[in-house]
């Protein structure tokens, strides 16, 4: 039997289970939803749901940022000898901080999340105006590929993150959002996932484990992105 | 059935199908997996991404209660119009997964999104007048 027919049994069988499953929740919904009275507004009260959900986000942001880190140093290692250690620096203090975080949020870990992106952003800078001066493009900048493109983007995110906390920012967004109080709530699942999901591009790119539009999976070959994985 | 039900069903039958697809893509066998002679050539980075986003819908169904947990659905479904846009654009999602998306994974992306998207609306419709 051909590769695809396989797969395609697969993920018609998936369809068709959530095809039928889902037909019969809708409808379930809608029959319960005849029996009940109609819906009013929310009354218009501070939400409080934005704290909890900002800070999963940064956390959320600060291990995508680690991970990506780690990714790219056996590659900087091996090119740059003890400078490519600081991304494993880098991956160590985002996954610390984030724990750090989860466990007590205080002004003063929220300010070492600033100071440590800053530096680290600062470092990514250097390398894209000035270049290293060591390694095999000396004195180079270097291009901006899409795994550190995504560790930046995290970065400057995290940052504004930490400042909406510190800046007392985050209580005037609560009171602007009472009329919408379960937007925080609702956007946590996409916000995380979509960070998930550039991740693992980032990540697989920093590995050199992405693909070519249709090309099998031989976890060699060039993709249709840039691969840098530097900082 | 109650409102909370109605979403935990939900989220439950779509976490088991995407966990199920996902770890059968690990399982080594002469049908799927990674080996050079496997029936189906899945890669392992489309198995994870199956894999997790069951998982969290799991987490909707069985971690979370009331509002949260209807708002999660809400949340779950519009993670799936984002996948569903970005898939739609890219097949193989940026380069991201070796076999690249068909009708078929299109349908499982709406499905996701439209019935997560309308269970959970209706629910939440009925939460707040439930309030009152």
């Amino acid at each position: 039997m051909p590769h695809g027919i396989w797969h395609e049994l697969i993920h018609l069988g998936a369809a068709a289970v959530l095809l039928g499953g889902g037909a019969l929740f809708v409808f379930l919904s809608i029959r319960a939803g005849r029996g009940s009275p109609p819906s009013r507004p929310i009354p218009a009260v501070g939400t409080g749901q934005l704290r909890p959900v900002l800070t999963i986000l940064a956390a959320t942001l600060s291990v995508a940022a680690a991970s990506i880190h780690l990714a790219a140093a056996p590659v900087h290692l091996e090119e740059l000898g003890l400078l490519g250690w600081g991304f494993v620096g880098a991956a160590l203090f985002q996954g610390a901080w984030a724990l750090s975080w989860a466990i007590q949020l205080s002004r003063g870990i929220a300010l070492y999340g600033i100071v440590g992106s800053v530096a680290i952003l600062a470092a990514w800078a250097w390398t894209r105006t000035v270049g290293l001066s060591v390694g095999a493009s000396a004195a180079v900048p270097e291009a901006i590929g899409v795994p550190d493109a995504a560790a930046t983007t995290f970065e400057l995110l995290l940052i504004s993150l930490l400042a909406i906390r510190i800046g007392g920012v985050e209580r005037r967004l609560d009171e602007a959002l009472r009329r919408l109080p379960a937007l925080p709530a609702i956007a946590l699942v996409p916000a995380v996932g979509v960070v998930f999901l550039a991740t693992t591009l980032a990540v697989s790119l920093a590995l050199g484990h992405s693909h070519a539009p249709g090309e099998a999976p031989d976890h060699g070959a060039a993709s249709g992105l840039a691969a840098d994985p530097g900082h | 059935m109650r409102n909370g039900n109605l979403v935990q069903g939900w989220m439950t039958l779509a976490g088991i199908v995407l966990v199920v697809v996902g770890l059968f893509g690990f399982i080594n066998n002469p049908l799927v997996g990674s080996q050079a002679n496997a029936l189906i050539p899945t890669d392992a980075i489309h198995n994870i991404v199956h894999l997790t986003t069951g998982l969290v819908a799991l987490y909707i169904a069985f971690g979370l209660r009331g509002e949260n947990q209807v708002n999660g659905a809400i949340g779950f479904g519009i993670l799936y119009v984002v996948i569903l846009l970005a898939v739609v654009v890219s097949p193989t999602l940026f380069g991201l997964f070796a076999i690249p998306a068909n009708i078929v994974l299109h349908l499982i992306h709406v499905t996701l999104a439209v019935v997560s998207l309308a269970v959970g609306y209706m629910a939440r419709g009925r939460l707040t007048a439930a309030t009152y």
